[in-house]
């Protein structure tokens, strides 16, 4: 469905961010992508979603297509219109408005009556149905991270964007999330693109995942396969080869050695 | 008593004309964070162009009225198109210069068009007077502030109720949040400049009609509404309103009371006297935005 081929990405036509990415998310699966601070993680959802365009970015070789359409010069609107929907790192809620009226904005493009639709984002999120009426500023972080995916689902997506859903936010509220993007998967068949720093979740909830290390795809493999790699093991779930948790020391010295970069 | 009554009502319905001229200034802000130097010499410009209609052109002021509107529909999308899009990317201070200097422009097209003179508007509002008691109300200030009114309450429901309105309200505070929702920014900016014309284009005939139509009506756009915006809160629209209202309330009481013993004109610089007030005790006005910050 979603297919990066050697994508390259510039900042202000200088600053080399992407180094040649390929990906692919089949239709209705889960992907995650995994990878260090500064790797590229976002600057790869911002390419697919356009939003590249609003921070002096560009791709400027390789080519992204979505079901035989050409995104990559494509201005975020239009991407929006295909049924590509990004959310935002940083649990971007529009902090003026309340809950309702921020689930309407994600509703901006559908005709008519959203009622419907806000009830299906409600049974997801009883929470959301609570505080509806609440300014959205005001609301916890595992709230808001809440409304932001409840904003992007009302749209009914082919395909999500999912920047860093875990951010700050405590383990049982994780988990939370998780679940929930796993349900809304299986029950709407929203394929997804996850970002993520806390490899363990979401590698539970993938079925395919990527590991990216500055700006180059350096693993590629089922999650199964991938949650099994020692590399992996070592670098992101901290777990070291027999089992035993590592202390921070030894980590940064098998850094040193990590076999993809040698 | 009677005096400070009269006082009382003549700055409640100024002040809802001011409200009105203010509000052409939130409605801007709100969506793009500009503040528009150039809107009191809009309003005065499509006030002479209501003008031109109806006595140089003959035409009849209800058509006159209705030209003026479509012709400020058009500067709105036009002030998008030429002033707003080039300068996509640049700071907001580059912007806000830039309305100063189309401001200028405008002033300088209207002595060039209309000279230094003042005309009349032809009356289209009766102008005697109604008596509620002891106190007096030309009956035209009483339309120019029902009107005033009345568009507030629908520009609160447009907010309120449309989908439109809820974009406006969505890319005055996260223009990327808009992008990643579909929402078309430049559409969205198009068109709030082009309310904020419309609602300069009223207020302008509405404030020509209880005086007179010259170029010093222009300032009104810096020396009455942004007191008016500053008090009632940046992006408030029932701010503009109150805002409006205070400022005319405590212009004409303050200048009624004190113009007698200063020798005049106090009343002119009682609302930025105000304004210096306001920003020392409250920057962000009666209901303005206070910025949210979570602990």
């Amino acid at each position: 469905m979603l297919v990066m081929n050697a994508v390259e990405v510039r900042y202000l036509d200088v600053i080399l961010v992407l180094r040649g990415v390929s990906l692919e998310v089949p239709p209705g699966e889960i992907v995650a992508l995994l990878g260090a601070n500064g790797a590229g993680k976002s600057t790869a959802l911002k390419a697919i979603s356009g939003l590249l365009e609003t921070e002096e970015g560009k791709v400027t070789d390789g080519s992204i297509y979505f079901n035989d359409t050409r995104i990559d010069r494509m201005s975020p609107e239009d991407i929006v219109r295909l049924g590509i929907v990004q959310v935002i790192e940083g649990r971007r809620v529009i902090e003026h408005l309340t809950t309702e009226q921020n689930l309407r904005g994600g509703a901006y493009l559908r005709h008519g009556d959203v009622k419907r639709e806000l009830d299906m984002v409600y049974s997801y999120f009883p929470r959301l149905k609570e505080l509806r009426h609440a300014t959205a500023g005001y609301l916890s972080g595992g709230e808001q991270q809440m409304l932001v995916m409840g904003r992007a689902m009302i749209a009914h997506p082919k395909l999500m964007l999912l920047d860093e859903p875990s951010m700050g936010l405590a383990p049982l509220l994780t988990k939370e999330i998780f679940d929930m993007i796993q349900r809304f998967n299986s029950e709407e068949k929203t394929a997804m693109l996850i970002v993520e720093q806390n490899a363990r979740a979401a590698l539970s909830v993938a079925e395919h995942g990527y590991v990216i290390e500055n700006g180059r795809v350096v693993l590629d493999a089922p999650a199964a396969k991938l949650t099994d790699n020692p590399d992996v093991k070592e670098f992101y779930l901290g777990v070291g080869t027999r089992g035993e948790k590592k202390s921070y020391r030894e980590v940064k010295h098998y850094r040193r050695r990590k076999r993809w970069l040698a | 008593m009677d005096q400070f009554l009269q006082f009382l009502v003549n700055g409640i319905m100024i002040g809802g004309i001011y409200g009105l001229v203010a509000l052409g200034l939130v409605l801007v802000y709100k969506s793009s964070r500009v503040l528009n130097l150039a809107h009191g010499s809009f309003l005065m410009i499509l006030a002479w162009l209501c003008w031109s209609f109806a006595e140089q052109l003959g035409l009849p002021i209800w058509l006159s009225i209705l030209l003026v509107l479509v012709i400020s529909v058009l500067a709105g999308l036009g002030v998008e198109r030429f002033m707003l899009r080039p300068l996509i990317g640049q700071p907001i201070l580059a912007v806000i210069i830039a309305t100063l200097a189309l401001g200028y422009l405008l002033e300088g097209v209207a002595i060039m068009a209309w000279g230094a003179d003042t005309k009349g508007l032809p009356e289209f509002i009766p102008r005697e007077a109604i008596w509620l008691g002891p106190v007096s109300i030309a009956q035209h200030y009483l339309w120019a502030f029902g009107i005033a009114i009345l568009l507030f309450v629908l520009l609160y429901l447009f907010f309120r109720y449309t989908k439109m309105g809820l974009g406006m309200q969505i890319v005055s505070e996260d223009q990327q949040v808009a992008r990643s929702l579909g929402i078309r920014v430049k559409n969205i900016l198009a068109q709030s400049w082009a309310f904020a014309l419309v609602i300069a284009a009223i207020s302008g005939i509405l404030y020509a009609s209880l005086n007179s139509v010259n170029n010093g009506n222009a300032l009104i756009g810096l020396t009455k509404a942004l007191p008016v915006m500053l008090l009632g809160g940046l992006e408030s629209l029932y701010g503009a309103l109150v805002g409006g209202i205070i400022v005319g309330v405590f212009e004409i009481v303050v200048g009624g009371y004190m113009d007698p013993w200063v020798g005049g004109g106090f009343s002119n610089v009682a609302p930025l006297f105000l304004m210096l007030v306001i920003l020392l005790i409250r920057p962000y006005g009666i209901f303005g935005w206070q910025r949210i910050e979570r602990i």
